[in-house]
């Protein structure tokens, strides 16, 4: 049986106005002429965002689910649904920039990544540790990392996408922390309650240490990026040099981790 | 062995989002979601920006997250708004002409030069948890995580040949206390989804130890009973193993061959 599925990305062909007018847009890139090699590994590495931003659609949904669940607060439940959105649009936009580099439409992913599901926890619980682990951490970090590499990148209509990815993950970074202020003062006391300081400092902790277990960057892209030509031609098209990539992650991980415990 | 990715041992590929329901219909709105018209992206519109170096690792302390100065010049080009932001300003408003588009600029229609948003999300002191870590924690600062290659492990390595059942310490098939094993995985979870082991570095060397209470906890992965903790983590946060190169059946062919049987 199989552990991992590849998921389609492509559109449905259907041609209508109304469509049209609700469908998230997809950008049209100019791609300057590159190398096999480059083109291989700016590939590669567009499926791994594309992965990635669709593994948050999964784990969005899982978030909104407890939301409801829980009969969380109409407006945290809405932003649920934004972020959903904009997780897929996100997917969406980096499916796109595959296709215009000459790949497939098809993405791998191991079917956990694609199950998201619940554990046998309370609903309290899962949340809070959604709300610590993706949220104040994941999502932060990540919002860090898309600075780092628009500000590292030279302008091109790949550095725009990414641009506007950026743009959505300020209110995703922000969810967690301010969401989890509330919580802790005690301010949404009629839906959920605090599990303690204790407990959500032990979260941040698990999840900061295993943030920095991650490889971040693959190593063939290290040594791509070792010849000039190369990386120039990579971050044409929207990839950062990866080393710099790995020390901004691991200090914005260490930043999350720091806050967290100096408090 | 225990497998890596046991989901699929209770539920097949084909049945992915069929027979699979009962532990992924969390998310049941997500149709309803996709035809929200609540697409702007003007939400962060009003975020205040820190003053930045610009190498994105020198947001301050707190991940960005307390940028409070006036703006934020970025490769000489890129100026990131200073404007006046509260939390409640946040609040996305839609605009009436954004029921069918989102904010997506496109070198078709934009002018790179013109001021973004990708802003801070602008958590003041107040709004970030205060937490107190307590109790003992590895500094992993001194860790370099491109000492191990995960790529180079394979998760079942760690799993031993022979399982007791009567184990105290697990009640599934896993790896053994005092067992070596490795960073790439760091929790073990049991039935239920219960951590059960925690990859500790004692004396030199990494072993199973009882579960660390501050260890990796099995929300990460809860289907994986039993089976390593993997945290989720969406967006843009890098890969998690080096090397890694995926490949596997389409969903649609196998569920074409499904229909055909």
């Amino acid at each position: 049986m199989a552990d991992a599925l590849t998921i389609d990305f492509d559109r449905s062909g259907i041609i209508d106005p109304v469509f049209a007018h609700f469908a998230i847009p997809v950008p049209t890139l100019d791609v300057p002429p590159l190398s096999g090699v480059v083109r291989d590994a700016a590939v590669r590495i567009w499926v791994d965002r594309a992965r990635s931003e669709y593994v948050g659609v999964m784990i969005v949904r899982k978030l909104h689910g407890l939301l409801v669940d829980l009969n969380a607060p109409m407006d945290l439940q809405e932003l649920a649904l934004r972020m959903l959105l904009d997780e897929q649009r996100h997917a969406n936009l980096c499916s796109a920039v595959v296709g215009a580099l000459g790949g497939d439409s098809g993405v791998t992913f191991d079917v956990p990544e694609l199950q998201q599901p619940r554990s046998a926890a309370t609903l309290e619980s899962q949340l809070i540790e959604m709300l610590v682990g993706t949220y104040a951490c994941g999502e932060v970090v990540a919002h860090t990392l898309l600075r780092h590499v628009v500000k590292a990148l030279p302008k091109s209509g790949f550095r725009l996408v990414l641009q506007s990815i950026a743009k959505d993950e300020v209110l995703h970074a922000r969810f967690g922390p301010t969401l989890l202020a509330s919580i802790r003062a005690g301010e949404q006391a009629s839906w959920i309650d605090c599990p303690g300081d204790a407990v959500i400092s032990a979260l941040y902790s698990a999840q900061c240490r295993w943030m920095l277990g991650r490889d971040v960057v693959d190593a063939r892209d290290v040594r791509l990026f070792e010849d000039d030509e190369q990386a120039r031609a990579m971050c044409s098209v929207g990839v950062s040099e990866p080393r710099a990539f790995k020390a901004a992650y691991m200090a914005a991980v260490e930043r999350v981790r720091r806050h967290a415990r100096s408090r | 062995m225990s497998t890596r990715f046991s989901p699929i041992l209770i539920c097949g590929a084909a049945t992915l989002f069929s027979a699979c329901e009962s532990s992924t219909t969390t998310g049941g709105g997500v149709s309803d979601a996709q035809s929200s018209d609540a697409q702007s992206s003007d939400a962060q519109a009003s975020d205040t920006q820190a003053s930045d170096s610009g190498d994105g690792s020198s947001d301050g302390d707190d991940g960005g997250l307390q940028d409070a100065s006036a703006e934020d010049v970025v490769d000489g080009d890129d100026v990131y708004a200073a404007e006046d932001a509260l939390p409640s300003d946040d609040v996305p408003v839609v605009a009436e002409d954004v029921q069918a588009r989102t904010d997506i600029e496109f070198p078709s229609d934009v002018d790179e030069d013109s001021v973004t948003d990708t802003e801070s999300p602008d958590i003041t002191e107040t709004d970030v948890p205060g937490v107190d870590a307590g109790g003992p924690d590895v500094d992993f600062a001194d860790v370099d995580p491109g000492d191990v290659d995960p790529g180079d492990v394979d998760p079942g390595d760690v799993v031993p040949g022979d399982f007791d059942p009567g184990d105290d310490v697990q009640t599934t098939k896993g790896p053994q206390l005092g067992e070596p094993c490795d960073l790439s995985i760091q929790t073990w979870c049991g039935d239920e989804a219960v951590p059960t082991l925690s990859c500790e570095y004692i004396e030199a060397e990494w072993v199973w130890t009882e579960y660390n209470e501050n260890g990796l906890p099995c929300f990460c992965h809860p289907a994986s009973s039993p089976g390593p903790a993997i945290c989720a983590v969406p967006g843009f946060v890098g890969i998690d193993q080096s090397g890694r190169d995926r490949q596997a059946p389409s969903l649609r062919a196998l569920r074409r061959a499904a229909r055909l049987v």
